[in-house]
């Protein structure tokens, strides 16, 4: 391509073969430090460059350029000028043709887009050449910042291609950004864990410098030039900080690893304050020709981050390594784009897309670590849950099985009381009285085997699953209940009232009104167990049959329920016992929902506690 | 099984159990060789009749309503700390009797009951009765004293103690690790309501039948007793 320039005589000559290229080889580039120049001046200028190179890093002096072109082609030529980095102050061009000024543009973020020929996201103008026309171009440029000192060079329909592409890039890239967001939002209002708040504002600030980096503010029109320019100073901070709190909290450091709390404690603080100071940009101008400096010192700030981040890969934080390949990816990113901008190798279009880029990667990885957090998270529930559900049923087994004990105590030692005497006839010598003795007992041990028989079909009954509803007299369940539980009941020394006709037949759920009161008296007797100094200690069972409801009022005397509202001791998990695990009353409510169709509902003063339930019969 | 009828005689036991069967055939079961057996069906009742007969022995049931076991023995050692006690229970309430060692229980014996280790605990009460010279006893000038039939003598030759003596005697050797102040024994004997030399002359009449050495007087304090079991 270099062979189809010219720059016999310093002119250009351009053709629709040559396009694009740039002007950086064939411009003259003079540095104005003392603002002395003019216009009149460069265009009459005939030496050579003073300034070599195609960017200039931070600098607060003004750089002219007078570059020359010529139509070779036979047909009229329509080019696109384009400066390639957005962020830049003040761009003012002059076009001459034939010595006479055609066209000028005030060009740069600091000016208005809205006023410009061509609106984009870069400082961009047209210059038509008719077929053998000369054209000179003249810039100024000045800014607070790192510039490119050339044009590029496209067609029309170059350009037209070109910003489509970067169009659809940077809408893909802040689509992508605010899907993230939009996501970890959704978490953060599902969870309510604030790892998520740190995410959304992280990944919003590293949308917004991104977008004013690449001009895409401005072009909008959302703020003025210059404010969007000064918020590249300081949102990266603002960035800085919310990573550091991201990364506190999604380790929870505080807690496990105080080194690495104090470390990002630091970036945090250090960050938070840079943000504070830069953001004094935005009111006063001084600020600003020192302000390139913090780019260092922000440097070193995710580089502080980073050596953290290793430290915890070490320490084998789950996650960690997500944050290590995003925050890694980052700062190389970073650094590519910082040695372009400071004009150590020449800037081109595609090494403006490394920094969005490595960008993406780290809130992309940042969200897979939280992603992947919630996976663990959901996991550990699951297995926390059926551990939960094991360990109930273990229990539930266990309290039938000492039920059955409790139940067979007493049969059990009177029958064996018969052996005793049985044997002591014998030992001691009585045989006149064996007869006796065993006339006597015979019948006892007999009935006393049946009753064993018996109870041992009756708790099957009793705790045997009846899904189907059958008629059925509570007052026979409350009264099994009550023997079941009745050596505990004895010795905590309380008094059970039951008011409850023995008649009264209910269609209904058998084994679930058996449940629930074993749950019932297990509550109370555990709240007079936590309780050994409460005297006249009484638990009253009323029941009723009200049309086609039966009701029953179950009320002990063991203490209220220090719950507000106390309805929420059905809730599960929730206890007020030391040793509890919530399962019980919140079995028992389900219970009569569920599986008896009633309802279930508790009052509790400071005394007493009355639970009332009410079943269809 | 080999046991001497004549040792349980005059031995006082008192037991308490709710189950109306356990309870019959448990104490016919100690008639078989013991002939003053009580029996009450709750705590309340065993510490009404152990004030009222001073048994010497006592079996509570754990699980009692009323008063459970471990409450009836409670107020059984306020009333006398060295009463051979002990307990039957379920295995599940094992645990709550770990809790009760300080009451000293001779023993508990896990429900249902067997006739071997019933008589066997019953042996070891009686052992506990004797050390704690509420049996045979006997004192330094070589006389015996039972405390089980009241009679005292030596080789064999017997000699009659009065009721007042007796009362002296077994409160002395009730309360054998310590001295007893004449104030407690006129308490004891006449509730209070004696003339001044009374206890002074029974004590002097009981030394001319158990040898001057058996009753010491401690000066301005009151008396002890010197025994030994045999």
């Amino acid at each position: 391509m270099l062979a189809l320039y010219c720059q016999l005589f310093g002119v250009l000559h351009v053709s629709r073969d040559t396009t694009p290229f740039s002007t950086h080889p064939h411009q003259i580039t003079l540095e104005d430090a003392a603002r002395i120049f003019n216009v009149e001046e460069v265009l009459a200028f005939e030496g050579s460059s003073t300034y070599l190179k195609a960017d200039v890093s931070y600098t607060q002096n003004v750089f002219w350029t007078k570059v020359e072109f010529k139509n070779t082609d036979t047909t009229p030529l329509p080019l696109m000028l384009q400066n390639l980095r957005a962020p830049v102050g003040m761009i003012d061009v002059w076009v001459f043709k034939d010595g006479n000024e055609v066209a000028s543009h005030k060009l740069g973020m600091f000016r208005d887009s809205s006023a410009r020929a061509v609106r984009s996201t870069k400082s961009v103008f047209y210059l038509s050449l008719q077929p053998g026309e000369e054209a000179t171009v003249v810039t100024r440029l000045e800014s607070l910042g790192a510039m490119n000192l050339t044009w590029e060079v496209l067609s029309t329909g170059q350009y037209t291609l070109k910003n489509s592409l970067e169009m659809v890039f940077w809408g893909l890239f802040g689509g992508a950004v605010l899907a993230l967001i939009i996501y970890n939002l959704t978490m953060l209002i599902n969870l309510k864990e604030r790892t998520h708040l740190f995410y959304v504002l992280h990944a919003s600030c590293a949308w917004w410098f991104v977008y004013a980096m690449s001009g895409m503010l401005h072009f909008l029109g959302v703020l003025d030039g210059d404010k969007i320019f000064v918020s590249t100073w300081f949102v990266p901070f603002l960035m800085l900080f919310w990573l550091s709190l991201f990364s506190m909290e999604f380790f929870d450091l505080k807690t496990n690893d105080s080194l690495s709390y104090r470390i990002f404690s630091i970036t945090a603080w250090a960050s938070f304050g840079m943000f504070v100071v830069m953001s004094f940009g935005l009111f006063t101008q001084a600020l600003l020709p020192y302000a390139h400096h913090v780019v260092a010192f922000g440097y070193m700030l995710i580089l502080f981050m980073l050596v953290a981040t290793v430290r915890l890969v070490f320490k084998q934080y789950e996650g960690a390594w997500y944050f290590l390949i995003g925050e890694g990816t980052y700062l190389l990113a970073l650094t590519f784009t910082i040695v372009a901008i400071s004009a150590r190798i020449e800037l081109t279009t595609s090494l403006l897309f490394v920094l969005p880029l490595g960008m993406l990667v780290e809130i992309v990885m940042f969200s897979m670590a939280l992603s992947s957090k919630i996976g663990r998270m959901k996991v550990k529930h699951r297995h926390d849950t059926l551990l939960l559900l094991e360990e109930s049923k273990f229990a539930a087994v266990g309290k039938n099985i000492s039920e059955v004990v409790h139940q067979w105590k007493e049969p059990i030692s009177s029958l064996a009381s018969h052996v005793v005497y049985l044997e002591g006839l014998l030992r001691f010598g009585k045989e006149k009285e064996m007869h006796k003795g065993l006339e006597e007992g015979l019948p006892n041990m007999k009935k006393t085997l049946f009753y064993l028989k018996d109870s041992l079909d009756e708790l099957y009954g009793f705790f045997a699953k009846t899904p189907h509803l059958e008629p059925f007299f509570p007052a026979k369940q409350i009264a099994l209940a009550l023997q079941i539980q009745r050596s505990r009941l004895l010795l905590q020394d309380v008094e059970v009232v039951v008011a409850c006709s023995e008649k009264v037949s209910i269609t209904n759920n058998q084994s679930a009104l058996a449940n629930v009161l074993m749950i019932l008296l297990d509550n109370s007797l555990e709240a007079f167990a936590h309780d050994p100094n409460r005297k006249g200690r009484k638990i009253t069972i009323t029941t009723s049959l009200k049309s086609d409801h039966w009701h029953l009022c179950y009320e002990d005397n063991a203490g209220g329920i220090a719950l507000v509202p106390p309805e929420r001791i059905f809730d599960t998990g929730v206890s007020t016992k030391e040793s509890g695990m919530g399962l019980g009353l919140s079995l028992a409510k389900k219970l009569v929902t569920e599986r008896m169709n009633g309802a279930l509902h508790v009052k509790s003063s400071r005394d007493t506690t009355q639970f009332y339930l009410s079943v269809p019969v | 099984m080999d046991i001497d009828h004549t040792l349980f005689e005059g031995v006082r036991i008192l037991y308490a159990e709710d189950d109306p069967v356990t309870r019959e055939n448990i104490t016919k079961t100690l008639r078989l060789f013991c002939s003053h057996v009580f029996s009450v069906e709750d705590g309340q009742a065993a510490v009404e009749v152990f004030e009222k007969e001073e048994p010497h022995i006592v079996i509570l049931d754990y699980v009692m309503p009323r008063m459970n076991g471990l409450n009836a023995a409670k107020a059984m050692r306020a009333l006398a700390p060295e009463i051979p006690i002990f307990m039957t229970s379920s295995y599940t309430d094992k645990e709550k009797l770990i809790g009760v060692m300080h009451l000293g229980l001779v023993d508990y014996l896990e429900k249902p009951l067997e006739l071997f280790s019933l008589v066997k605990t019953l042996a070891k009460c009686l052992e506990r009765l004797h050390e704690g010279l509420r049996l045979r006893v006997i004192f330094p000038s070589g006389v015996v004293y039972d405390g089980l039939r009241k009679e005292i003598g030596i080789k064999g030759v017997y000699a009659t103690l009065t009721k007042k003596e007796t009362q002296l005697l077994d409160f002395l050797l009730a309360n054998h690790q310590r001295v007893v102040t004449q104030g407690e024994i006129e308490q004891k004997l006449y509730e209070g309501n004696v003339e001044a030399n009374t206890v002074r002359n029974l004590v002097y009449r009981l030394r001319q039948k158990c040898g001057q050495e058996a009753i010491e007087t401690a000066k301005g304090r009151g008396y002890s007793i010197c025994a030994m079991p045999c």
